[in-house]
């Protein structure tokens, strides 16, 4: 772990500990929140710049400061939305969780050993364990014990890998397994079928088809801030960010993972859950547990890329990572503000917020946009990359199948958009009101992003995407 | 050899106390202390990694029991009581196991048991001070977001989760 990297675990830590005691105040712990996790963002951008020359393990520098900006931006952005939207109870600790969650994604991303990885694998756990059931309701009790045990079984598999690894290479550490693959070419064997352990430890955490069960109970169940906080990073950290470190091994093994059978593997798992989460979306009747099923669709994308592992691939999917933290994020403050202003997110429920809730609307519908793939949205690049990855390395039909799954994304999306925004106003919605600044400024900054990543895509690709694969080639 | 029959004697007595323990909170301290011997036992052994990454593995399994211990919320205090009972079984098991295995298994594992020693040496390269501060310090800051994790998840859960 690079020095630098301390901070984003050691100020949020810090902070955390103070909002602890603060139960009794109601705008002092979101205020430290927000101040805190604002600095990071602006350091994360700071060390970004400073880690773009360093290729020490493969790239894993710059991938780890790339992660440590959308960290911080994604819990930013929930953080302020919470400081409105979060009960009136028990601020304190709500906001001490965010920050302690935080700082664990923070050491997972910059953690240069497997079982450093491991321990912050952990506190995220505890952590959104304990987000997801916060206000003790039945149903998201319900998913978050789901959750954890299935996140359970995955650190015991997890922890079985990284023993496995400890007695064949002599260590954890990603430089000295590094090592070990270029000194045993001949035999990968052993390291394929211990990393491909690793890989589906990985997997489970990251919700991916199927082991799935726990994601559409939790996203739905946990308030919007959070499940925000879950689909937009914490899926991304603990599952598909691990993956790729896992995958970037495998490729010294086998360079260009076509022709690795766990490469191969995981690429089948990415491309079934592309296809389970946009069929199953179709069926949905809740905005949020559409969203659910998105997000293992949109997560299949980004594993079947980072499976892949050529540049291109690994490119296209640390894109749709940022991509895709930034508009269901943007659709998880959306659903928020409807049930603040409705009381519901049933589909079926109601007609025509558009007219009540136009900005919501708006952002909604350029989230939605963006992540069908549409252009100019940013959502487009990175699905043309990943697509275009899979083309060039022979995949056709995954292509072709990632393609077609793009087309369903837009199709369910769009029956969302006629049930709920469009159309003439229902009479339960007589009322509404759109929601004041505090709901609507996350929204609007991260349709900015959207926008702006997808129009001003070459000036991402040249400070942001390009370092990362000029280190990979 | 007797530092190491008193430290197993307290991982046993503490790994029983914290099945039979009333409260969540009793149970959780207790099975830290069982990794903090089991620590101790791998750091006399000259296995300090080992020693480690098993204190830092204590801190996963005590979430686990935090876990356990929220899903049984709601069930109801006969419940608990039910599952209370099934444990006071439990130091009796595991006499007639220990005995088996004293009886039984000890002679024929005996020969293996003399043949496997430590080597001279073996893991005393770093000291586990050194390992800690100097290789594992990453690692040590994450215990300690586990524990602030784990007593936020406790005040929350276990602690004031009854107010709505």
């Amino acid at each position: 772990m690079i020095p630098a990297a301390y901070f984003f675990i050691i100020i949020p830590l810090a902070a955390a500990a103070v909002c602890a005691f603060l139960n009794k105040k109601q705008a002092a712990p979101a205020i430290l929140a927000n101040i805190v996790l604002a600095c990071g963002l602006v350091f994360g951008l700071t060390a970004f710049s400073n880690n773009m020359g360093q290729d020490w393990f493969y790239g894993q520098a710059v991938l780890s400061s790339f992660m440590t900006i959308i960290i911080y931006l994604v819990a930013l952005a929930v953080a302020f939305f919470a400081a409105f939207a979060a009960s009136t109870k028990r601020r304190g600790s709500y906001f001490a969780m965010l920050l302690v969650i935080t700082a664990g994604m923070a050491g997972v991303v910059n953690a240069a050993d497997f079982f450093t990885l491991y321990v912050y694998l952990e506190v995220v756990s505890v952590c959104s364990y304990a987000l997801i059931s916060f206000y003790n309701r039945p149903k998201s009790t319900e998913g978050a014990i789901r959750y954890f045990y299935l996140s359970s079984i995955a650190s015991a598999i997890l922890l079985f890998s990284i023993s496995l690894l400890m007695v064949y290479a002599g260590g954890t550490s990603y430089e000295t397994l590094t090592a070990k693959i270029l000194a045993t070419q001949g035999n990968p064997a052993p390291l394929n079928i211990i990393l491909g352990i690793m890989a589906l430890a990985f997997m489970i955490k990251a919700g991916l088809f199927p082991f799935h069960s726990w994601t559409p109970d939790a996203y739905e169940s946990a308030t919007s801030p959070v499940s925000a906080l879950l689909a937009g990073i914490v899926t991304k950290v603990v599952g598909t960010y691990a993956l790729m470190v896992v995958c970037m091994l495998l490729s010294i093994i086998n360079f260009g993972i076509a022709d690795n059978p766990v490469g191969r593997a995981v690429m089948w798992f990415g491309l079934a859950s592309i296809l389970f989460g946009a069929l199953n979306a179709q069926e949905q009747k809740d905005f949020k547990r559409m969203l659910a099923y998105s997000s293992i669709s949109q997560m299949g994308y980004i594993t079947i890329a980072a499976a892949l592992a050529t540049p291109l691939a690994m490119a296209g999917a640390l894109f749709h990572m940022f991509n895709h933290a930034t508009f269901k994020a943007l659709l998880f403050f959306a659903a928020g503000s409807v049930k603040r202003a409705t009381g519901s997110t049933e589909i079926d429920s109601m007609s025509g917020l558009q007219a009540k809730m136009p900005y919501t609307s708006l952002t909604a519908s350029i989230a939605m946009l963006s992540t069908a793939g549409v252009p100019p949205f940013s959502g487009f690049w990175s699905k043309l990359f990943i697509i275009a990855a899979l083309w060039q390395a022979g995949f056709r039909g995954m292509a072709a199948v990632a393609l077609f799954a793009s087309v369903l994304t837009l199709a369910y999306f769009l029956k969302l958009q006629r049930g709920m925004f469009f159309g003439k106003p229902s009479d339960n919605i007589k009322n509404v009101k759109e929601r004041g600044a505090g709901f609507l400024i996350p929204c609007f900054v991260f349709a900015f992003i959207i926008i702006a990543a997808g129009l001003y895509f070459p000036l991402i690709y040249d400070n942001f995407l390009s370092p990362f694969i000029r280190v990979l080639q | 050899m007797s530092l190491h029959l008193f430290l197993v004697a307290g991982m046993i007595i503490c790994s029983l106390a914290a099945v039979m323990a009333k409260r969540t909170i009793h149970a959780a301290i207790l099975l830290a202390l069982l990794s903090i011997l089991l620590s101790a036992v791998m750091f006399t052994a000259n296995a300090p990694w080992a020693g480690v990454f098993e204190l830092s593995v204590c801190a996963g399994l005590i979430t686990v029991l935090f876990a356990a211990a929220a899903s049984m919320i709601g069930r109801g205090e006969s419940y608990a009581k039910r599952e209370a009972r099934i444990f006071l079984w439990l130091p009796l098991a595991l006499l007639v196991f220990g005995l088996i295995v004293w009886g039984v298994a000890g002679p024929v594992f005996a020969p293996l048991f003399n043949a496997v020693k430590p080597a001279a040496g073996a893991g005393a390269l770093m000291s586990a001070g050194d390992i800690i501060w100097k290789l594992r310090l990453p690692d040590l800051l994450g215990q300690l977001c586990i524990f602030v994790a784990g007593v936020l998840t406790v005040r929350t859960i276990l602690g004031e989760g009854k107010d709505e």
